[in-house]
């Protein structure tokens, strides 16, 4: 089975180049841009929530985003080896956020689960996040 | 980040990618024109944003909370139909006015 891989360390400036490859790969289907661009969305937030809250600001811990497309639907993993999450339900809640800055409103999740088809975060503390993501990229045959 | 003042509204055109990696130095950029004071509104042209996730909404709504303490009024103009539809799916508009 096709797939991608693409590891990074936890640095801002690796968001943009990861939210465009996942980009990048799913529009082989010929997604609207409306898609391609709520992929892009979710991925950045996913890959931002790595590098922000994994590591306690240690670049050189690492970010791991896998994505692969079966039958049309692009399924990518972000996966950090970092804090984890203690609470995901609580986690996962709009406006909930353990940091106070403005960058931070708590809304990453929100936006990964109303951009994309299916969210699935599998943490505990201690051993990193992994977040599942799931699209439709289009209702015809992709060509593969 | 270019900036024009028409009368007493300060219009400041966004550009590029809003993300975790650029609403940092932008923060500073923008506050420091706003600290300058002359101007009774802000209007945020986002005409060349080409992309915004949580965390650009996180400058946009920071700025807006700094120009509300100061009494100021902001407003948001020009989005991009992929900006616009971030932008109301985190509520921006509920207390944002788009003209
Ligand atoms: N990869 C991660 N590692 C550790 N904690 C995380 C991770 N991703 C999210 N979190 C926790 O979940 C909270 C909510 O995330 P999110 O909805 O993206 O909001 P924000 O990033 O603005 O705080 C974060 O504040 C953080 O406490
Ligand atoms: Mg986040």
């Amino acid at each position: 089975m096709d797939s991608i891989t693409l590891v990074i360390k936890a640095i801002s400036e690796n968001i943009s180049l990861s939210r465009t490859l996942v980009a990048a790969y799913a529009a082989r289907c010929n997604p609207s841009f409306e898609i391609i661009n709520d992929v892009k969305t979710a991925v950045s937030e996913a890959v931002t929530n790595a590098v922000i809250h994994a590591y306690n600001g240690d670049f050189d811990k690492e970010v791991s985003i896998n994505a692969h497309i079966i039958d049309n639907i692009l399924s990518v993993s972000v996966t950090d080896c970092g804090v984890g999450i203690a609470d995901v339900e609580k986690a996962t809640q709009g406006f909930y956020t353990t940091r106070q800055d403005d960058e931070c409103v708590g809304l990453g999740f929100t936006i990964m689960k109303t951009f994309m088809d299916t969210l699935e975060v599998k943490s505990t503390l201690g051993t990193g996040v992994s977040v599942i993501m799931t699209k439709r990229l289009s209702n015809g045959k992709c060509e593969e | 980040m270019k900036y024009e003042m028409t009368g007493s509204s300060l219009l400041v055109h966004l550009s590029g990618d809003l993300d975790h990696q650029t609403s940092a130095s932008l923060r500073t950029t923008i506050d420091k024109l706003l600290s300058l004071g002359g101007y009774s509104e802000v209007v945020f042209d986002l005409s060349n944003v080409t992309f915004i996730d949580s965390s650009g909404i996180g400058l946009i709504l920071g700025r807006y909370k700094l120009l509300k303490s100061l009494n100021k009024t902001m407003n948001i103009k020009s989005p991009t139909p992929s900006v616009d539809k971030m932008l109301t799916v985190s509520g921006i508009y509920t207390i944002i006015r788009k003209i």
